[in-house]
């Protein structure tokens, strides 16, 4: 039972992490219909950034966190305007291939920055464990699960509560029709860049506690939540959450119960019987248009 | 209020719009007829920026050609397109409230409960999705929301087009209840309650305006039904 349990929770915490990733996946492809390929190299610089910011700056660690956060938030607008707007009626393949070239460019920019030395980021609960159901729980997993609720929580807000919520599923749904009723295409899609890059920075910010930071930090999380993102159908926070906890959840029940040497593997066994069985994804809709 | 001059759009090799001149004055109901294909729609998209067309676009003194789509907009040239394009994904609520997006800081003659009056069968359909709206339910949705954009001149683009005959008489007693309160530019194939409603009237054929004038009087000419019959060159002689 102690195993099952420490296996669940890790399992969550990792979903937790992907979630966040694949909610900044969701909501640039809502806003304009392309998946960012930079998030994985934004989740390692928002996390070199509270590094930075925790020991050179010696600012409080919620601080250095804020730091990450809002320099990311930056990062994500500038790569929309120098990465995105600039060829934003080209192909959409040419602009998934500029996300590509963004994040090789903030990669390099890491290495030129921090090299490729591995390090840490100590989380706000050091390596505290607390027991539950006789298993050991790092605390820093129930952190990660925690923000995470609140995190999509906001995000839900966000989406169903306020205009600007409105607008972007309006943009998702029909981008002509968005515009003839005035919304601000260009505003929008720097505003959810920008949204974005903070929640790289903060998926992190959470997950560089639990492990060592190198310049590939960023780089399975966002495999991941790409896949959490296919798995829950693209269209909804709900939809993206599920996928990327069933994400986690496979990798550590597998890697646990079958064999740990094809833990990375088992989500993407998972994704592809998704893409074979129910292609719409879990909680996608297949028909969403009456002719 | 709308001058537009020499006005052209093009698909590839094929001319959909050809040198079209029209003018819309503040208070007026105008119509735009036409048969299939005559390039109505395109004048509407071109007028709206979601087409590029040649030309030049005067709205309010404004030059509006060289706009973005929402920026025209916002400057209250607000355009109902053809099919409707109800947000499938957001609730009958949520269209109405998206709106309210163009206003830029304009007053509204119509508030959403405005809407409601004036289509009470969208009050119990408040939380339905859009996707799962019949037609008429959505033509009902798609003008209230352009109403709730504050518009200056609204582009309505053919609100009958495939609904039940009941429904166009619906439709059409709201917009005669609007009529008073905002300008409207109307593309419609159902000349008869087009005419009805509009003061002056333009007749396209083959991209080009081949009668215009007042309505009751375009009513009565043979160009209008000569329009719709394909007979081009002998609305060009008689226009």
């Amino acid at each position: 039972m102690e195993r099952f349990v420490s296996l669940f929770v890790t399992g969550v915490a990792q979903g937790a992490v992907f979630a966040v990733v694949a909610l900044g996946f969701l909501l640039i492809h809502k806003a304009t219909g392309v998946i960012n390929f930079a998030q994985g190299d934004l989740v390692t610089l928002g996390a070199y950034i509270a590094i930075w910011a925790a020991t050179d700056l010696e600012l409080p660690l919620l601080g250095a966190y804020a730091v990450a956060v809002a320099a990311l938030a930056a990062v994500g607008v500038l790569i929309e305007r120098f990465a995105y707007a600039p060829i934003r009626d080209r192909s959409i393949h040419v602009v998934v291939i500029s996300t590509l070239g963004a994040a090789l460019v903030i990669r390099a920019v890491i290495v030129l920055w921090r090299g490729t030395s591995p390090t840490r980021l100590r989380g706000p609960l050091g390596f505290e464990v607390v027991e539950v159901l006789g298993a050991r729980i790092p605390k820093q997993n129930l952190l990660i699960i925690g923000v995470t609720a609140v995190c999509v929580a906001a995000l839900w807000l966000l989406f169903h509560r306020t205009q600007f919520g409105r607008q972007v599923r309006a943009l998702a749904s029909d981008r002509m029709a968005a515009q003839m009723q005035g919304i601000r295409v260009a505003r929008m899609s720097m505003l959810t860049f920008g949204l974005a890059g903070g929640l790289s920075a903060l998926a992190g910010v959470l997950i560089a506690p639990t492990r060592a930071v190198t310049v590939d930090l960023g780089f399975g999380p966002m495999l991941y939540a790409f896949a959490a993102s296919i798995l829950g159908g693209m269209g909804s926070i709900g939809g993206v959450v599920v996928g990327a906890l069933a994400i986690g959840l496979v990798q550590q029940l597998g890697g646990g119960y079958l064999s740990p040497d094809y833990a990375e593997v088992y989500p993407f066994v998972l994704m592809l019987l998704v893409i074979a069985l129910r292609p719409q994804g879990v909680l996608g809709s297949e028909v969403r248009a009456r002719l | 209020m709308l001058e537009v001059r020499d006005l052209r759009v093009t698909y590839g090799t094929t001319v959909a719009v050809d040198g079209v001149d029209l003018d819309v004055g503040g208070g007026e109901i105008v119509a735009l007829l036409g048969p299939n294909g005559a390039g109505k729609t395109s004048t509407l998209r071109a007028i709206s920026r979601v087409v590029p067309a040649t030309g030049t676009i005067t709205f309010d003194g404004e030059p509006v050609g060289a706009l973005r789509p929402e920026a025209v907009a916002r400057r209250g040239l607000v355009h109902v397109p053809e099919g409707r394009h109800v947000f499938p994904n957001l609730s009958v609520h949520e269209n109405l409230l998206v709106g309210r997006s163009a206003r830029d800081g304009r007053p509204s003659a119509f508030e959403v409960d405005d809407v409601y009056d004036l289509f009470p069968e969208l009050v119990p359909l408040r939380s339905r999705a859009g996707w799962a709206l019949s037609g008429g339910e959505q033509q009902m949705v798609a003008i209230g929301r352009g109403l709730l954009a504050a518009p200056r001149l609204l582009l309505l683009d053919e609100p009958s087009l495939g609904l039940a005959p009941t429904v166009v008489d619906r439709v059409y007693a709201v917009l005669t209840e609007v009529a008073g309160r905002v300008p409207l530019l109307l593309v419609e194939q159902d000349t008869e309650r087009a005419l009805r409603l509009a003061a002056r009237a333009y007749v396209m054929a083959a991209g080009r305006v081949a009668l215009s004038g007042p309505a009751g009087e375009v009513a009565g000419r043979d160009e209008l039904v000569a329009s719709y019959l394909g007979r081009t060159a002998t609305v060009r002689d008689g226009a």
